[in-house]
């Protein structure tokens, strides 16, 4: 009990800490400016596939895209041409009801989320460690109970980072897409974020396991970087046929071991497939973090 | 005499490089005990070892009668101070006591005020809301010991509380200091030894990692069984033995050192000492006991350096 008010009592002086200080507002601001960006790339791209199908059909062009769009996404043909991509009825069904905006900005959060968390987390443990301000801390609390609320501090910031990139999809949506719908956007964005963050959750637990094997800024970064482009790459490389066919039994059961192989699950309608995924990441997260752990465990402060 | 702190055998290397080869240490409960020792004797690593930052390889500790240091045993009642280390910059001063003191386990409220009462105490209550990269250096190293005042602790360590602090804010350090001595356990690092002397009431010498010599301040520095008289001008052994019958003055220059005999005290010394000097016609500048905190150090080095020569 005491070692859970502790790391609460961690987390919450971490999450102001790092709102405080100016790297943490200037990653947040990228977070917004990121989906702001990428979101209205996507609108002036609908925008110009509409205009060329507005033009072969001889019908005026809209002011704002996404009627098409919208249309396109309710119609059998997409959904065939996907389920011929995707292999899986269940999941394109539960897509195709996603609306574009709120489909793209998930698309974009799961995939920029491991990056973003290993810039702005890596070294949050070794940064206090090197400039010793964790001493005045470590004296007071045990050192699981201080990582762990580290590592709660920086979840939170990471749910700021996903809400503001909701924020900004909804924001461009809701000026620039016609036929945008607010409450169900918002409901989609809403679920979204909340699946891309615990996507990101993984990924913290990983780089801030990494980050505890050393009290070196400059290393801690470069753990965190390593981890993710060895994870990644690593993921990429078991989920091809390639490797299937060469390690039938071993590829499947290692890529199970990375939060890639969970990432397309979290899209998936049944709540039980979701709720393994959840499960098995935030353990792949957890256990990693843990694993970083020990060494801090046996270092000096 | 009870102990606040006892270290037996404590062991603790960096690489080669052996920072405590053996530390034998006993900290009576109560006292102000002042840590000498010249650089890489082991006093920051001693500090480590009690507050549980850094690992020992081998000995025993034992803090407050509670064993080796536990954050869910001792946390709020060993606190602190220690060296190089920065206060996160970006924190504001009152926030970041708050903070600290609320992982001692005390409520919000209760942090609130123990924050207020030590800022009080270190004169900053009026930058409580400044962040604390806003300070100078002084006051950051003012609010570093602040922090380790909160709350009710019963053994507070100062790994060298007034490092690159100008004369005035020492003197405040050393009043803050005294105003606690007594009711807590202090240990207190530093090289200016004149700071120890006017603090501490028990001093500890560390050498290479040991303790090679620890007692009360009084008895260490020769307060209780010194006398030192410094002349006008440098007189002749003879003139001064004359002078003072039955002791055995030392002579050092125009400064007259003498042993307090058995079974005399230095206030009956000084009745004899005194008229027999100035009746031999020597002018008396001074009179001071002991030798000075500094002396005995350089003395205590110069035996252990005779003896390993």
């Amino acid at each position: 009990m005491r070692r859970l008010r502790d790391a609460l009592v961690v987390a919450e002086q971490d999450l102001a800490e790092s709102l405080r200080s100016r790297r943490a507002l200037v990653l947040l601001g990228l977070y917004l400016a990121g989906a702001l960006a990428a979101c209205g790339i996507f609108v002036r791209v609908l925008q110009e596939v509409e205009g060329v199908v507005a033009d072969q059909l001889r019908v005026a062009r809209t002011d704002r895209p996404g009627a098409m769009t919208q249309r396109l996404m309710e119609s059998d043909e997409l959904r065939r041409v996907l389920q011929g991509l995707i292999g899986d009825a269940e999941l394109v069904q539960e897509l195709v009801q996603i609306p574009p905006m709120a489909l793209f900005y998930g698309w974009v959060a799961l995939t920029f989320v491991p990056p973003l968390v290993a810039l702005t987390s890596g070294d949050t443990i070794s940064a206090e460690l090197s400039s010793g301000s964790a001493r005045f801390a470590l004296f007071r609390t045990d050192r699981t109970a201080w990582a762990v609320g580290k590592l709660l501090g920086q979840g939170a910031l990471l749910g700021v980072g996903v809400a503001l990139g909701a924020l900004g999809a909804f924001i461009v949506g809701w000026s620039g897409l016609l036929s945008f719908e607010p409450g169900r956007n918002a409901l989609w964005l809403v679920r979204l974020g909340l699946r891309a963050w615990v996507y990101g959750l993984a990924w913290l637990g990983i780089v801030m396991g990494a980050g505890q094997l050393t009290r070196s800024v400059p290393k801690a970064r470069g753990l965190a970087l390593g981890a993710l482009v060895l994870i990644g790459t690593a993921s990429a490389l078991l989920g091809t046929g390639w490797m299937l066919e060469r390690a039938p039994v071993l590829a499947p059961t290692v890529h199970q071991l990375l939060p890639g192989a969970h990432q397309l699950n979290l899209w998936r309608p049944e709540l039980v497939r979701r709720a393994v995924s959840v499960i098995a990441l935030l353990s792949l997260g957890g256990g990693a973090f843990a694993l970083g752990h020990q060494r801090l465990l046996r270092v000096d402060a | 005499m009870t102990l606040a702190l006892r270290l037996r055998g404590v062991q603790k290397a960096y690489g080669k490089v052996q920072a405590l080869a053996g530390l034998d240490l006993d900290i009576p409960r109560g006292a102000a005990v002042g840590l000498v020792g010249p650089n890489g004797a082991g006093k920051t690593t001693t500090f480590g070892v009690i507050g549980g930052l850094v690992r020992p390889d081998a000995g025993e500790i034992d803090i407050l009668g509670g064993g080796a240091f536990d954050p869910g045993t001792h946390r709020g009642r060993v606190l602190l101070l220690p060296q190089d280390s920065e206060l996160n910059p970006h924190t504001p001063v009152r926030t970041l006591l708050v903070n600290l003191a609320r992982l001692q386990g005390m409520t919000r409220g209760e942090a609130g005020r123990a924050a207020d009462g030590v800022l009080d105490e270190v004169e900053l209550r009026d930058r409580g809301g400044f962040r604390v990269g806003q300070l100078s250096h002084g006051m950051r190293r003012r609010i570093a010991v602040a922090q380790a005042l909160l709350g009710s602790p019963e053994l507070v360590l100062l790994d060298e509380p007034t490092s690159g602090l100008d004369p005035a804010l020492v003197m405040r350090m050393r009043d803050i200091v005294r105003r606690r001595r007594g009711a807590i356990t202090l240990v207190i690092s530093s090289h200016v030894l004149s700071e120890l002397e006017a603090v501490c009431d028990h001093v500890a010498f560390l050498e290479l990692g040991r303790c090679v010599r620890q007692g009360q301040m009084d008895e260490v520095t020769g307060r209780t069984r010194r006398v030192r008289v410094v002349l006008a001008k440098a007189p002749a052994l003879v003139d001064v033995v004359a002078a003072l019958p039955g002791l055995r003055p030392r002579l050092e220059g125009a400064s007259v050192h003498l042993l307090v005999p058995e079974g005399e005290t230095v206030a009956s010394v000084n009745r004899r000492v005194l008229p027999g000097l100035i009746s031999a016609g020597m002018d008396v500048l001074e009179v001071s006991l002991g030798e000075g905190l500094e002396a005995a150090w350089m003395e205590g080095r110069g035996g252990r350096e005779e003896t390993s020569a």
